[in-house]
């Protein structure tokens, strides 16, 4: 009867509402919203208007909350949510980008290629994913024995409910049977024709997603993985549509900044403009090239964490020596971080949701700004650390768990 | 997004488009969060444009979910607001008188009898009862966001809102109708705060 009656209450109560939001929301037009908008931000730009309390204590109750990187020991995620993490840890990257001129490398076949680029095609199956709707939005490394692409299904975003994404990836021959045995546990396992070869297809249906490793056997140095979470149907759609091509149809569905030449030191200074730069910064470090390509976002991510580490380990350094200066310059440093343009352009480039970033925590630009924010508050972490994954001593990739130390997930080393 | 023209700083930064998402999704919910404890729209759209100021302030921070971060915001605010003067008190009752004049599609002699009988037993809580129920009944959160926005655990927030629940259905089975004195009397918050 109590029950009942308490039931009743709230009941009454939801009937009760004074105020319906979507009564309201029809009331509000753009422009009015807009406008509103325009007024918050300059309200909250304005360092002599004081805003309600609210702010500290808001913070504490409700950004810690929030999940935090997901992922521990699932590769696909550790590529997905960890933007191509996984292997940018293994690959060290290279050469890039657009906005040069396109020279010619006069090799004799691929006249519009970049050298380096034709030699990676060269050594490689050259699979693609030919289903209609799916393009390469991004190349997380691109080398002779390994590298990533990142197929997404037309205009879907990065992250988040609605997303279409697939990695289709490569390694070196050698490290097959342990990749074998490294994604066999607590999956289902299926066999299959892929391209005339046996394929072994891996099904993680855990924490209730849909993930699936397709493994096709070696070819010449190096074996082709394909992976995405996706519902079983598109994910053999996917498959089927899986087609070896020539040296130049490979390259020509790549983005143009990683076949093309360019200036790597032109784009690294491009990127550094506006970004200040830790005392000591040593450009060699950034401009030294070997052999690898990789696209804007991977060059980008390169130059903004050795920027951004560099100013923490200056800090880190002057905390524990007691120089105040040093520290307030790294502090100083790093304050305008969400506002560097490498950051800016790259947060453009991803399209995580839209041109929107994920939440704090999910997205890897936000550590740069979350680092900053941790050596302004004189509270930095170091854990939980991202932790690296090694297979027959070769590191196999990188697991990020959930709330990261953003150091950790920079890459910074940090002595003491 | 939103068209807005901004100075270089504000536009320049990356978490723009997330504030902007989270703008556009939510500031009708927020909207008639306030309302539901502010007397008035005017006053209403204030608060929500300080919460929103600080949601800018702290834009690098919005979680995956805002909507229960920008109500604890909300809630800060309007403590901060209305601490130092009376014009919380006594907010339920006036909330009915306004929400009776709106009150949608209502049958305006039982509905009203109803209304105002829950509004009376509901002026009859303490305020952070009120608060409780207003956060599951009205704002439509779970019991993880609801006690998101309080700052306590769910456990706690779960052993509130059984209390709530059960003191207002004994007020409800007690209530009266608000005396039509009283309720003329009673000022609004803005003749309070001259």
């Amino acid at each position: 009867m109590i029950r009942n009656s308490r039931t009743d209450a709230l009941a009454r109560m939801r009937a009760a509402n004074p105020a319906s939001a979507e009564e309201l929301g029809k009331t509000i037009d753009e422009a009015d919203l807009a406008g509103a908008m325009r007024r918050a931000i300059t309200a909250g730009d304005s360092p002599a208007r004081p805003i309600p309390a609210g702010d500290r204590v808001a913070m504490e109750r409700g950004a810690g909350g929030g999940p935090g990187l997901v992922g521990i020991f699932s590769r696909h995620r550790v590529a997905s949510a960890g933007f191509g993490l996984a292997c940018a840890a293994v690959i060290a990257v290279l050469i890039v980008l657009g906005g040069g001129s396109v020279e010619s490398v006069k090799d004799g076949g691929h006249p519009t290629y970049a050298a380096a680029a034709v030699k990676v095609a060269e050594a490689n199956p050259r699979l693609l994913v030919t289903a209609p709707g799916w393009s390469i939005v991004h190349v997380h490394s691109f080398e002779a024995d390994s590298g990533i692409l990142e197929y997404r299904y037309r205009h879907t975003a990065a992250y988040g409910l609605g997303s279409h994404s697939v990695h289709l990836s490569w390694h070196p021959a050698r490290l097959y049977r342990s990749t074998l045995r490294e994604l066999r546990p607590k999956r289902t396992v299926e066999t299959s024709t892929v391209l005339g070869r046996r394929a072994i297809t891996f099904h993680d249906h855990r924490r209730g997603g849909s993930d699936y490793f397709t493994v096709l056997p070696p070819q010449g140095k190096v074996f082709v993985e394909l992976s995405a979470s996706l519902d079983p149907s598109r994910y053999a759609t996917v498959l089927r549509s899986l087609r070896a091509v020539g040296v130049d149809r490979w390259l020509a569905a790549m983005p143009a900044e990683v076949v093309q030449p360019a200036s790597r030191s032109e784009v690294i200074a491009r990127m550094l403009a506006g970004v200040p730069l830790p005392p000591g910064f040593d450009l060699a470090v950034l401009e030294k090239t070997e052999s690898h390509l990789t696209d804007r976002f991977e060059l980008g991510r390169t130059v903004a964490d050795t920027v951004a580490c560099g100013w923490i380990e200056s800090w880190s350094a002057a905390t524990r020596s007691g120089d105040d200066a040093t520290a307030r310059q790294a502090v100083e440093g790093m304050a305008g971080a969400r506002r560097w343009p490498v950051l800016l352009q790259m947060v453009q480039e991803m399209g995580f949701e839209g041109d929107v970033l994920p939440a704090h925590g999910k997205g890897w630009p936000s550590n740069v700004v979350a680092a900053a924010r941790e050596i302004a508050a004189g509270r930095l972490r170091r854990y939980p650390a991202v932790k690296t994954t090694y297979v027959n001593s070769h590191v196999f990739g990188v697991s990020t768990p959930r709330n990261a130390a953003p150091v950790s997930v920079l890459g910074c080393h940090l002595g003491g | 997004m939103l068209p807005v023209d901004e100075s270089p700083d504000a536009t320049q930064d990356i978490y723009r488009g997330r504030f902007e998402g989270c703008f556009r999704e939510h500031h009708a919910r927020l909207l008639a969060f306030t309302m539901r404890r502010v007397s008035g729209r005017d006053a209403a759209e204030e608060v929500v444009a300080d919460v929103f100021a600080v949601a800018w302030r702290r834009r690098d921070c919005i979680p995956e979910v805002p909507l229960p971060w920008l109500y604890a915001i909300a809630a800060n605010v309007i403590a901060d607001q209305y601490r130092s003067t009376r014009r919380s008190r006594d907010l339920g009752l006036r909330l009915a008188h306004e929400a009776r004049a709106d009150a949608p599609g209502s049958d305006p002699a039982e509905s009203l009898a109803l209304r105002e009988a829950f509004f009376t037993a509901f002026a009859q809580l303490q305020e952070q009862e009120r608060e409780v129920l207003r956060l599951v009944a009205w704002d439509g959160l779970d019991v993880r966001e609801a006690a998101q926005v309080l700052g306590c655990s769910q456990g706690a927030f779960r052993v509130r809102l059984h209390r709530a629940r059960r003191k207002l259905a004994r007020r409800l089975d007690a209530a009266k109708p608000i005396d039509r004195e009283c309720r003329t009397a009673m000022p609004r918050p803005a003749e309070e705060a001259r």
